[in-house]
Parts: C-alpha cells; sequence; structure tokens
C-alpha cells in the first residue's frame, strides 16, 4: 500500500521536477565577448622580439602576459593566439602590446546592444560589428567575425 | 514624514476631490432599479512600493457599479503609475516606468455576514507603459559601461482573480480589503512592480527559478454615491 503510494508520487512529482530543471536558468556567461586575435609571425623573430605583456588604454589592469605556450607553427609562420575582453563603457578599445624590441598598438571598434536574458540573470551585452581601426602597427590579414589575424610590419 | 505615508495622504486627498467633483456632477432622477455607483481608490500600493529604494506615485480610481444585491457587477478601474526603482534584474538601473492601466471586470457576492460582504471578481487588465533605465555591464578589466533601456509603448494585458471584503465604516464609506491572484502575465513583461500591486511568487528548486504565479493585497477606499 506504501509502496503504492510512493510510486505513485514519483510518477507525478519527476516529470514536474525534471521540467522544472529544463526550463531553469544558471546565470553565467551566455555570450562570449572576447575578441580573438591571433599575431602571424615569421619563424625568425630576432627583428621583432618577443611580447612581455599586453594591456589596455582605461583599463584597470593588465590583460594578460605573453605566453608562448598558446603558439603552434604553421609552414613558415608562427600563429600567437590572444582572447582579448573588450570595454563595456566604450565602442572603441585600443590595446598595446609591450615587446622585447618593439611596442604594437591595435585598436578595434564595435558594437555594443542589449539582450533580454532572463528575470534571474537580467540582461546581457552582444558585442558585435568588429572592425580594427587605424592607426596601428599591425597589418590586417583576415577579419571574420569576433576573430582576426593580423601580422606585424 | 515616511514617504508612504506622504503618498497614502496624497491619494486620500485625491478620493476626496475626485468624490466631491463626482458627486456634483452626478444626479440619478428615479433609478429604475437599485443601483448603486461606488467611486473609490486604491490605497495599498503606496504602502510597500514606496521604500528606501522606490518611489512613484500610484494613482487609481476604481468605480463600481452595483445593481440590485450586487450579483453580478461591473467593476472599472482606471490607473496611473509612475515609478523609479535603483536596480531590479540584476543590472538595470534607474529603471523608470510610467504606465496607465485598465481593469474591467464582473464581480458577484459570494457571502454576507452581518454587514459585510465577500465577493469574488474576475477582471481583465490592459495596460500601455513606457520603461527606461541604463543596463550596467561589468568584466574585471574595464570599468562598468553602460548601454540605454528603453521601451516605449508597451501593450500588457491579463486576468485577475480577486477576492473582496467590503467593510462598510458608515453609510457612506466602505473599505475593501482585496486579495488577488494573476497569471504570470499580468505582471507584466517580466517587469516586477508593475502598477497592478502584484508581487510575482517564485518557486524554488535546485537553484532554480521560475515565475509561478503573481499574487497581491489591495486596500481600497469606496464612497457610496447612490
Amino acid at each position: 500500500m506504501l509502496k503504492k503510494r510512493f510510486m505513485k508520487i514519483t510518477f507525478v512529482l519527476l516529470p514536474a521536477f525534471i521540467i522544472l530543471i529544463v526550463s531553469g536558468c544558471r546565470c553565467g556567461d551566455h555570450v562570449t565577448n572576447d575578441f580573438n586575435l591571433e599575431i602571424r609571425d615569421t619563424l625568425s623573430k630576432s627583428k621583432y622580439g618577443f611580447y612581455y605583456s599586453i594591456t589596455a588604454l582605461k583599463a584597470l589592469k593588465q590583460i594578460t602576459s605573453f605566453d608562448s605556450t598558446n603558439a603552434f607553427k604553421y609552414g613558415n609562420y608562427q600563429y600567437s593566439h590572444f582572447n582579448l575582453p573588450v570595454s563595456f563603457k566604450e565602442d572603441v578599445t585600443t590595446y598595446i602590446f609591450k615587446g622585447t624590441k618593439r611596442t604594437d598598438t591595435l585598436t578595434i571598434a564595435y558594437k555594443r546592444s542589449s539582450i533580454f536574458y532572463s528575470n534571474q540573470c537580467g540582461f546581457e551585452i552582444q558585442i558585435s560589428d568588429f572592425q580594427i581601426i587605424k592607426p596601428t602597427t599591425f597589418k590586417l590579414l583576415e577579419l571574420n567575425g569576433n576573430m582576426a589575424t593580423v601580422s606585424r610590419y | 514624514m515616511a514617504t508612504w505615508l506622504r503618498y497614502l495622504v496624497i491619494n486620500l486627498l485625491f478620493f476626496l476631490i475626485t468624490v466631491k467633483l463626482i458627486a456634483q456632477e452626478t444626479k440619478v432622477d428615479n433609478p429604475p432599479t437599485k443601483l448603486k455607483i461606488l467611486v473609490g481608490i486604491d490605497l495599498t500600493q503606496n504602502i510597500y512600493i514606496h521604500t528606501d529604494d522606490r518611489n512613484g506615485i500610484i494613482i487609481e480610481p476604481i468605480v463600481k457599479l452595483i445593481t440590485g444585491k450586487y450579483k453580478p457587477v461591473v467593476a472599472i478601474a482606471l490607473g496611473y503609475s509612475k515609478y523609479r526603482v535603483d536596480r531590479i534584474m540584476k543590472n538595470l538601473d534607474n529603471y523608470v516606468n510610467e504606465g496607465y492601466y485598465l481593469k474591467l471586470g464582473i464581480e458577484t457576492r459570494l457571502k454576507t455576514l452581518k454587514k459585510v460582504k465577500f465577493t469574488g471578481g474576475l477582471n481583465f487588465v490592459l495596460l500601455k507603459y513606457n520603461e527606461t533605465g541604463n543596463i550596467i555591464f561589468s568584466n574585471n578589466y574595464f570599468e562598468d559601461g553602460d548601454i540605454k533601456f528603453e521601451r516605449k509603448n508597451k501593450i500588457g494585458f491579463g486576468l485577475e482573480l480577486t477576492g473582496n471584503l467590503h467593510i462598510p465604516v458608515s453609510q457612506k464609506i466602505i473599505l475593501c480589503l482585496q486579495p488577488k491572484i494573476g497569471l504570470p502575465n499580468v505582471n507584466y513583461d517580466d517587469v516586477p512592480y508593475r502598477g497592478s500591486k502584484m508581487q510575482p511568487v517564485y518557486i524554488q528548486g535546485m537553484g532554480y527559478t521560475i515565475d509561478a504565479i503573481t499574487v497581491g493585497l489591495n486596500l481600497q477606499i469606496f464612497y457610496n454615491l447612490k
């Protein structure tokens, strides 16, 4: 009798519980807003040297340190990859790449818009229409969405 | 004087002025049936919307046309609300909501105990409103940024069920305590603290929250014109 009642309750509650979990939301990063930059170098870097830090104008802290482990070789080139956070305060962010032999700058422009996610999670920002604007010490090779490949002159 | 008390006094004054104006203009010559006209105003919202981080003006005049034995009657409520909230929905700051609403419903008597009447009602709610605010976004590397939030001429509608406890204070004045329950869309486009005095009720489980129904409790005061 007790077992039957337990089965009945389980039969009713289990689907409701599953629906509750599936329909619920977890607040977090639903949208990735970083700018993915790939820097192409020749294998011999003696001319340009190595980056040791990346900062941005009006940034509160240093963005990242250069890490050669995120670089890979392909053909005669070496590619280094960086996820660069953008400023949500302005439509433009300028990055400064400090190297052992030279300092490079890169300015990107973008469009900020908001998306309503849920009552609990609020609104999220969406960054789109990325553009690399001059002046910059890089040469743009390719730009596709939030990914760009550049080379140093 | 507390803000909510100030607005309560303003609403009471508004009520008295409305009653006086309507009383001067309304002339019912030998009504063929027993017709009562109740004009009133809602007082509740001012009590719980005027807290430290919320303030606004809510005026909700109500007209009830009562025929015969209060079974059933037409209830009409017109409302205007304007209020500001410092922050809602995690990252919407300086939120201002201004709107007008119309409630049209039927009300029927369920029980009478001495002079106290308990009635049940079903309202259709229709509103038009504008919202503004600033959406704040932040990451660890830069100062917070904001994007202007603006929704103009939005329309909302829904249904609400009400219970009404009519307590006569004098021959002409009636107090009404009104618990109510509404469908989620009466909560108006995901924005809490809309003009209908509805509070969202959340069901929580395993860290998930979903909107369920909205409930509210109103206190209204009526003047019996006829």
